[in-house]
């Protein structure tokens, strides 16, 4: 018998040896994880019915209307709250921690700290939803959880920033890959912009006219630096693991990343255009937002390039499908939103329904749909059960992907009405509150496809999860595009 | 006026310096040396040769 | 992790920025200039003021009304009779938040003190929207309303009508009278009177009109 090695074998021991580290960090990441991914299904549930009912009340006013902690003006805040706090960040936490513990090759340490983090997280959303539906919002956009859900969900982020960092310090050596960079980034970013935004406005509030200026610089850059860059970091770690080649130009990534951390903080007082403060704030703010244009470019090359160098694989991966769906959107509404910056674009559109159809296109075709692929990606490898039915994967994409399309389509086309006849006094005010009617309907009907598509998803997680472990299984691929 | 556009002139170059300081440190510690092989710091030793290999799912 | 510092230091770096150009600038320059509340008004009115500012964010009516006047280059706000000058930030020193919104579902309510002065209508439009506004969106608020019985044969002067003939009393003889909360809305809202005080800064360039 021979002793001697081939080099075949050698590799073939190197594969093995990447393949167990793999499986040893996603079974060390699997705790938390799920615990996160769980409670953000959770929150993006009751989210939708929130929604739901926040929609519907906007024509049909009459539903529900007895009770005060029914009303629309409760309703609103608590399903953006729930579905930014509870689904959105929840949701980022998981991908993030997954991605980080896989990008630095280091396993999750210590991960009690982190189910503590997601039970406080859980909690804050809890206390300020409750806060909201039972009269104590702060009406301040983004805002709105009462002084205790903002302290809960800001110590819940502690363990979060610990672990990250715990990752990082124990990272292998050589290039740092541009997903830690953003996540790096954005895992100080937001807690930072969050814990000073509570302290100015809830926990010791400034005088009055200085707090809007703050309220939109926070609510611009939630969505700037934190959920955004933690989807851009999962985009790209999954074009590339999905189609096996690498980004089509690194340089740029990183052109990308710098310009969006430069600039990105400059942007929000664009949502105060042409209101009560002077001139050069609001024009710092629109200078800023063109300058978005540049990371957005830089990224929106590198995914779509990357993509498309083997776009076919949407016909069969259903993560592959959702980060596609959500990159084309991050493109669309980043250039939209620079575009809303314009001042002939902004007297129009700027107290319309158009503002709203550009936030779930920002927040549910770029980020939701992101994080939907992103976990259809991590659930099979930390749970090591594959998704149970390709048919429910279908249902998902295609309900929540058509659903926010004809959203978006609906309140953009309304907005634009809406911003036109508001322009033309000629046009008597009851007027365009009536004539406003269809498209909000429209909009109600997007929402319930996308409510359906919710329920299929958390069907396929729950089945998943109660399914039991299939060692060396095939991943569930959808046999045909539709 | 002074206050405002003393804060505006010290944003700004706050803004330029942590900028400098970024792209000096990555600069010197070899991140932008060989820079799309960081590219490839997402795949494991496995997945390396990308032709065959790497199509996870 | 020495590599990781830098990140984090370019991270601060650009968030203090920020932070000094958006948040504190702002504090500095508006924060100094808060003034007491309403000077003019007494101090039991000044308080149920806040109040109604209270029930104001409570119920969210900042998801539909704006409370901003943008200037006549920036769209026709004066011509829908809601002020007669733009906002500045000087017209909000007396708030505990100041309401500007970023959707006009309904109206712009910044001078809406001025322009219904009635608080017998507000608390009818508070009760049934439609009674008052036809066609409206906006929900009914009878949450804010109580349900009492008519004592003596003598309705409350501030009972709300029930129904299109202006009836006021119920088959069952009760009445609904505006509740704590619902005076305290009304007495902000009729205090919403932004820009009858003529502010200098409000006046534009020329070339602006």
């Amino acid at each position: 018998m021979s002793v001697e090695v081939s080099p075949v074998t050698l590799q073939e021991e190197e594969k093995e040896r990447s393949r167990k580290a793999r499986a040893a960090m996603d079974a060390a990441a699997a705790g938390p994880v799920i615990h996160y991914f769980a409670s953000a299904l959770f929150w993006l549930i009751l989210g939708s019915v929130l929604a739901m009912l926040a929609s519907i009340k906007l024509h049909s006013p009459a539903l529900l209307d007895q009770a005060d902690w029914l009303t629309f003006g409760r309703v609103r805040p608590a399903h953006l709250t729930t579905v930014a706090y509870g689904w959105s960040t929840m949701a980022c936490i998981g991908v993030g921690l997954w991605l980080m513990s896989r990008l630095c090759r280091a396993s999750m340490r210590h991960t009690g700290w982190l189910h503590l983090s997601a039970l406080l997280l859980n909690l804050g959303n809890l206390a300020g939803v409750i806060g909201i539906l039972g009269g104590r919002s702060t009406s301040i956009e983004w805002l709105e959880y009462p002084i205790e859900a903002g302290c809960l969900i800001a110590a819940g982020f502690l363990p979060v920033m610990w672990a990250f960092v715990d990752m990082a310090r124990r990272r292998q050596p050589g290039h740092i890959y541009v997903s830690q960079w953003y996540l790096m980034a954005a895992v100080f970013w937001f807690p930072l912009l969050y814990i000073t935004v509570q302290a100015l406005m809830i926990w010791s509030p400034v005088a009055a006219p200085a707090q809007p200026p703050m309220n939109w610089w926070y609510a611009h850059n939630v969505l700037g630096l934190w959920f955004t860059p933690v989807c851009l970091a999962a985009a790209y770690y999954l074009i590339p693991k999905l189609i096996g080649k690498p980004i089509h130009s690194y340089y740029l990534s990183l052109v990308g990343f710098w310009s969006l951390a430069f600039f990105y903080a400059w942007n929000g007082m664009h949502h105060l255009v042409g209101g009560p403060y002077p001139a050069w704030m609001i024009g710092l703010s629109i200078v800023a937002s063109f300058m978005m244009v540049v990371p957005v470019i830089a990224v929106a090359v590198n995914h779509h390039f990357t993509a498309f160098k083997d776009i076919g694989l949407v016909r069969t991966s259903p993560t592959f499908r959702f980060v596609v769906f959500a990159t084309f959107s991050y493109t669309a509404v980043s250039l939209q939103g620079s575009s809303m910056a314009f001042r002939s674009l902004n007297k129009v559109t700027h107290f319309t329904h158009y503002t709203i159809g550009h936030s779930h296109l920002g927040m549910y075709a770029f980020v939701t749909m992101l994080l939907f692929g992103a976990i259809y990606y991590i659930l099979p490898r930390v749970t090591g059960r594959e998704w149970p039915s390709a048919w429910l994967i279908r249902v998902h994409f295609w309900c929540c992907g058509l659903g926010v399309l004809y959203y978006v389509m609906a309140l953009s086309i309304g907005g634009v009405f809406q911003g036109m006849w508001l322009l033309d006094e000629s046009v008597p005010f009851h007027a365009i509150v009536e004539r406003m009617l269809p498209y909000l309907q429209q909009r109600s009907y997007a929402g319930m496809a996308m409510t359906v598509g919710h329920l299929a998803f958390i069907t396929s997680f729950i089945w998943l999860l109660l399914r039991s472990p299939q060692p060396a299984s095939r991943p569930t691929l959808l046999a045909r595009a539709i | 006026m002074v206050i405002p556009i003393t804060l505006l002139l010290l944003t700004v170059s706050g803004l330029t310096i942590s900028a400098v300081l970024a792209f000096w440190w990555a600069g010197s510690t070899g991140q932008f040396q060989e820079i799309e092989r960081g590219a490839l710091a997402v795949f494991d030793a496995d997945e390396m040769p990308l032709e065959e290999e790497g199509h996870e799912r | 992790m020495h590599q990781f510092k830098f990140i984090f230091l370019g991270a601060l770096g650009t968030f203090f920025s920020a932070w000094l150009g958006l948040v504190l600038l702002p504090v500095v320059h508006y924060g100094a200039e808060a003034k007491a509340l309403e000077p003019g008004a007494p101090l039991p009115e000044r308080e149920l003021i806040r109040r109604g500012e209270q029930v104001y964010a409570a119920n969210g009516c900042v998801y539909c009304h704006t409370q901003q006047v943008r200037s006549p280059s920036y769209g026709n706000d004066h011509l829908r009779f809601w002020g007669e000058r733009r906002s500045v930030a000087a017209d909000y020193e007396n708030d505990t938040i100041a309401f500007l919104g970023t959707m006009r579902t309904g109206p712009d309510l910044s001078n809406v003190g001025q322009r219904l002065s009635s608080a017998a209508w507000h608390y009818q439009h508070l009760y049934e929207p439609l009674s008052t506004s036809p066609g409206s969106v906006m929900p009914a608020h009878r949450f804010l309303f109580e349900r009492k019985p008519v004592e003596n044969g003598v309705v409350d002067p501030e009972a709300v009508a029930l129904d299109a003939e202006g009836n006021r009393v119920d088959a069952e003889g009760y009445q609904r009278v505006p509740s704590a909360e619902a005076r305290a809305l009304v007495a902000y809202l009729l205090s919403l009177q932004r820009t009858v005080t003529p502010r200098p800064e409000a006046e534009e360039a020329p070339s602006l009109r």
